[in-house]
């Protein structure tokens, strides 16, 4: 298995706010290999990736919920997740109600390929199953959005990409393109190389740090003297002033992680990865401590979690018949229950992820997955029919990429508003699959990408606006026309904060 | 569900038509330098008419022109260094190996492309704050991290013994003045040498290496390295400062370099006759300083964003099948237009008429040679159908039309209004029409001007429209990539179908003028008021780094004067920009 780029063992001490407050110097102290500096943004980008699509009815909150609903702007709805009685679904059920403040459940949201499985709609926007992209300039796409975002965070970031698989070889969403016009996906890490790569030979001389630490501590706080000093000064203007106070302010903030730094450390060493069904559990326990420690510690600021154990995933652990992919192909109420299954399997690690996340509390009171963003994404849409699946047989197994499972949590970084489902239908309408044609996913692709701070010129070709609404030979077989695609330099209505 | 309404729907038509009124399409352009974003929402009259309504062309004895409030100069402000400063300023310093481990966190820094035109940069951020610190942090320990790092850096410090003091020890005394004048651009105070001793020994009670990190740590966060500060001159008038030549020198090595003084600089402001740096040793200054290679940096930034370069559209497929001959050409048409405007300004001692109409091209890519229809080489002549920088292929450049192979005539007419400081407001995004009047898809009997002629023809949008059409439609020659044309060639269901371009347009530049193309649009607007006025507005937007106000009238009036004198031959954009830094408003300032 070829070995993802490596992730820099550079930053050791932190600020309570994370990655942005790391102290640089200190691996060379250590005398490790000095990589780039940090970035400045201090928000993390995490996506989650769930196979084999969903059932609407489980996902989703029951029409009586959704009666709620105001229009808020051409073609958006919302509905406060707060004010839904009970748990939001089968799915987000009490295990989700600690994050429904901090989330952005949508609603129809239709991805611009066939569907299908695939690996790369989720972060690219397009699938790239057989025939997707046949007519497309492969070699003139940007790669998937976690590694713009990890250019744009720079520092040398790269995507961190996390897999539990039935495989050997691994999975990752994570897409680059090649000179030549190849689509390559990066490769991934099991849990026991995740660990290898990141945490192996994790020492700490503690007195040099806390020396350091210390130095610069008392650096901040000296030049926060002459701030202030010029600030007084008589020549300078109110606006002066006020521009100036600005800065001292974010040096105070600045002052105060560094005085709070945030304990980070390995987490428990992984076994060896075991294909049974019996160790996937504890596998995928792995990934996300490992990935929660990263996070923590600072040595990855993007993180791409492919847990799909698919066979691996049995009916005696797990509850999951025939295999998830297999499941995901046939209608009777035992594989819709075990589709269910497998999602509830899923969201239990995302829901830990979530909540370890957020139990890392800054001074100011926000938390880590207040830094984050964390898009849970499934590769194809709701399979649930014409009627949103509330009678039972009204499966469609359509594997089509209408009314996609998506949602963000965290604000990143007070960049989204969140606490609301949002719905993006049209009045357009289907004679099947989701009744209502809604808009286009890679606007959500955007939306993330606006929040973690990158501008069109970040991800757009040739100054050409939009990210993933490709023109392939797959075109006439998506709903493009009708899609709403609307402002590709734009977030989606409701999002922005 | 999708509306047939252009431009305006019938609820919004109110607000559209009173907008229009209001800006009649130009209103605000010459108060706020040409940002079409900001020039309707503040409307502010910065004085820049102030000359053009008087007349008067005269410059007094003192270097002041007439015609603008002598006595007040440009307003003081406190400049934060954009991105381009800041990393100029470390390289100058500290040499641009020394900031490879940082770069990638100096790209999160702010550019100065905030605005169309000018060198402003918006409100500090926490992450701005925290980049500082991780760079100071970083450059700090790699510059120190051993002894032969220490020597690099400073060539005795490798043999300061542990426990200096260096508020006594020569070498670290040395140390502290010369890095800390360059970084704070001055001499330093006795102040500010036990202050900085103070720093070394926050780090030097562990190592000597750590000591020189705190120093320089505290040098790279303080407010003088990251802010221009320009607060000890004298007050020449109540109310009026004249910076001290030091900040006379930073000022210029801001507008000049994008950078900080050099050591040369530094001693010529330390060496000024009775503290100010004028005359000849200014004006020696001022060459060497476009002599140099810095110069070319910042009048290529500066241009960059006075013709909003940043976002340059690749050709279209059918012009290069190939995606790598596509990035190529893209990359030659941005670098061959900087370097027509570099030359005619620093090298050929040209007007603003030769950035108009000169035709000589230097560029290695095929691909332009290709858009150009000549070979590739240095000089070289364009056809007749090019003038100036509004024939280049980087100004020209606009996004493909769908199945046509025209240049968009709006794209162009936008970027037209903008290069005059007459912008055309855009339409509410609400009202924008659901169809692309570029797509010939639903009318391909007409070429592309007819077709948004047709689309804009509704009141709502005719007013802007007439304008925007009659700027775009002179470069309707030039195909999307800035390629000559002859006819617009439409794909109708899989057959090219040709379609006749008409070039000629009326504008209103000093008076109505007809033209029947670029060339003669170009020449139109070199012998035109309009032309140079606006880029006089911008070249003082960008020593002003803000939007203009009344105050920066004089300095505005310098610029105009220069370049389009009512009586005599103009003077070259070196001189221009000469007589811009040389003027008694670049280095006064009214005080709040």
């Amino acid at each position: 298995m070829t070995m993802p780029h490596t992730i820099g063992r550079r930053r050791f001490l932190l600020g309570a706010g994370g990655a942005a407050l790391v102290i640089p110097t200190l691996s060379s102290l250590l005398g490790r290999d000095a990589e780039a500096g940090e970035a400045a943004p201090n928000r993390n980008f995490i996506s989650w990736r769930i196979s084999n699509g969903f059932y609407g009815q489980h996902w989703f909150p029951s029409a009586a919920a959704l009666a709620g609903l105001q229009t808020v702007g051409p073609n958006a709805r919302e509905l406060a997740l707060g004010d839904i009685a009970g748990p939001v679904s089968p799915i987000l059920d009490a295990g989700f109600d600690p994050f429904r403040d901090k989330a952005i459940l949508m609603r129809h949201i239709d991805r611009l390929d066939w569907g299908d499985h695939n690996d790369a709609s989720g972060l690219l926007g397009w699938s790239n199953g057989a025939a997707a992209l046949d007519g497309v300039d492969i070699a003139s796409l940007p790669p998937s959005i976690d590694q713009l975002i990890a250019q744009k965070l720079g520092g040398g970031t790269v995507p961190l990409n996390l897999t539990v698989h039935w495989s050997t070889e691994g999975r990752s969403a994570s897409f680059s393109t090649t000179g030549s016009g190849q689509l390559v996906a990066e490769p991934a890490l099991f849990p026991d190389q995740a660990f290898a790569q990141l945490f192996t030979n994790f020492d700490v001389d503690d007195t040099a740090l806390a020396r350091l630490r210390a130095q610069r501590l008392t650096m901040v706080d000296r030049v926060l003297d002459h701030y202030t000093s010029l600030r007084n000064h008589p020549r300078l203007s109110a606006a002066d002033r006020a521009a100036l106070d600005q800065h001292i302010e974010h040096m105070h903030t600045l002052e105060t992680q560094l005085a709070n730094p945030i304990e980070c450390g390995p987490p428990e060493q992984p076994a060896a990865y075991e294909y049974a069904p019996e160790a996937m559990n504890a596998a995928a326990q792995a990934q996300v401590d490992i990935a929660v420690a990263a996070l923590r510690c600072g040595l990855a600021r993007v993180v791409n979690f492919y847990l799909d154990p698919d066979t691996l995933l049995n009916e005696a652990v797990h509850g999951v018949i025939g295999g998830h992919h297999g499941a995901s192909h046939d209608s009777s109420p035992a594989a819709v229950d075990s589709i269910l299954n497998a999602h509830r399997w899923t969201m239990g690690y995302l829901f830990d992820f979530l909540g370890k996340l957020d139990a890392t509390v800054k001074p100011d009171g926000t938390t880590l997955l207040d830094d984050s963003l964390v898009l849970v994404n499934n590769e194809i849409g709701n399979q649930s029919g014409g009627s949103g699946g509330e009678s039972p047989g009204d499966y469609d197994n359509n594997h089509i990429g209408v009314d996609v499972q998506v949602m963000l949590v965290g604000s990143c970084g007070g960049a989204l508003r969140t606490g609301n489902l949002l719905d993006f239908r049209t009045d357009f309408t289907r004679s099947r699959w989701s009744e209502y044609i809604g808009t286009a996913y890679n606007r959500v692709l955007i939306s993330c990408m606006l929040a973690m701070g990158l501008e069109p010129d970040d991800w757009e070709v040739g100054g050409q606006p939009g990210y993933g609404d490709l023109r392939g030979a797959q075109y006439d077989m998506t709903p493009l026309d009708q899609v709403v695609i609307g402002d590709m330099r734009a977030y989606l209505p409701g999002l922005e904060a | 569900m999708r509306s047939s309404t252009r431009c305006g729907s019938p609820t919004r038509r109110g607000a559209w038509i009173v907008a229009v009124f209001l800006t009649g399409c130009y209103a605000g352009a010459h108060g706020d330098g040409g940002d079409a974003g900001t020039a309707a929402d503040d409307g502010d009259d910065t004085g820049a008419d102030t000359a053009a309504d008087t007349g008067d062309d005269g410059v007094d004895t003192d270097g002041i022109p007439s015609g603008c409030d002598a006595d007040t100069p440009p307003a003081a402000a406190l400049l934060r260094m954009h991105r381009d400063n800041y990393v100029h300023a470390l390289e100058s310093v500290f040499g641009a190996a020394a900031l490879e481990p940082v770069r990638a966190t100096i790209e999160t820094l702010p550019s100065a492309s905030m605005g169309v035109f000018a060198t402003e940069v918006p409100p500090v951020g926490f992450s701005e704050v925290s980049a500082y610190f991780n760079i100071a942090s970083q450059l700090a320990f790699d510059l120190t991290k051993d002894a032969a790092s220490l020597t690099a850096l400073h060539a005795c410090l490798g043999s300061v013994p542990p426990g200096a003091d260096a508020g006594s020890d020569a070498c670290l005394v040395g140390f502290i003045d010369t890095f800390g004048a360059r970084l704070l651009r001055r001499p330093l105070t006795d102040e500010d040498r036990s202050r900085f001793a103070g720093d070394f020994a926050v780090g030097g009670a562990h190592s000597v290496g750590e000591g020189a990190a705190t120093v320089l740590v505290a040098m790279l966060l303080d407010p003088r390295f990251l802010y221009f500060v320009e607060t000890e001159g004298e007050e020449i008038a109540p109310g009026v400062l004249e910076l001290t030549s030091h900040e006379l020198a930073a000022r210029l090595a801001r507008v000049l370099w994008d950078s900080v003084p050099d050591d040369e600089l530094l001693a010529a402001a330390a060496n000024a006759e009775g503290g100010r740096l004028e005359g000849d040793a200014l004006r020696d200054q001022i060459d060497r300083m476009l002599d140099d290679e810095r110069a070319r940096v910042a009048l290529s930034r500066f241009a960059g964003n006075w013709l909003a370069l940043d976002v340059m559209p690749q050709p279209s497929a059918a012009l290069f099948p190939d995606a790598d001959a596509r990035e190529a050409a893209r990359v030659a048409m941005k670098a061959e237009l900087l370097d027509f405007i570099e030359a005619v300004t620093l090298d050929r001692d040209g007007t603003y008429a030769d950035l108009l109409l000169d035709r000589t091209a230097s560029f290695d890519a095929p691909e332009l040679g290709q858009i150009y229809g000549v070979t590739p080489g240095q000089d070289v002549t364009l056809p007749d159908d090019r003038a100036g920088l509004l024939t280049r292929a980087g100004w020209l450049a606009t996004n493909e039309v769908i199945r046509s192979n025209a240049g968009h005539i709006i794209k162009r007419g936008r970027r037209l209004g903008e290069f005059l400081c007459r912008p055309v407001p855009p339409p509410d995004p609400g009202n924008f029409p659901t169809e692309d009047p570029a797509d010939p898809a639903t009318n391909p009997d007409v070429g592309i001007r007819e077709r948004f002629n047709a689309a804009a023809s509704e009141p709502q949008c005719a007013g802007c429209h007439q304008i925007l059409d009659g700027h775009g439609a002179p470069f309707g020659h030039y195909g999307a990539a800035g390629q000559w044309i002859d006819v617009e060639q439409i794909d109708v269901d899989g057959t090219a179908v040709d379609v006749s371009i008409d070039a000629a347009s009326m504008l209103e530049l000093d008076d109505v003028v007809a033209v029947d193309g670029a060339r003669a649009l170009s020449e139109a607007i070199a012998a035109s008021d309009v032309g140079p006025q606006c880029l006089a507005e911008q070249l003082t937007r960008n020593i002003v780094a803000r939007p203009l106000a009344e105050s920066d009238g004089c300095l505005e009036q310098t610029a105009r004067l220069a370049l389009a004198p009512q009586d005599g031959a103009p003077q070259s954009l070196r001189d221009t920009i000469v007589a811009l830094v040389s003027s008694p408003h670049f280095r006064q300032v009214t005080l709040p």
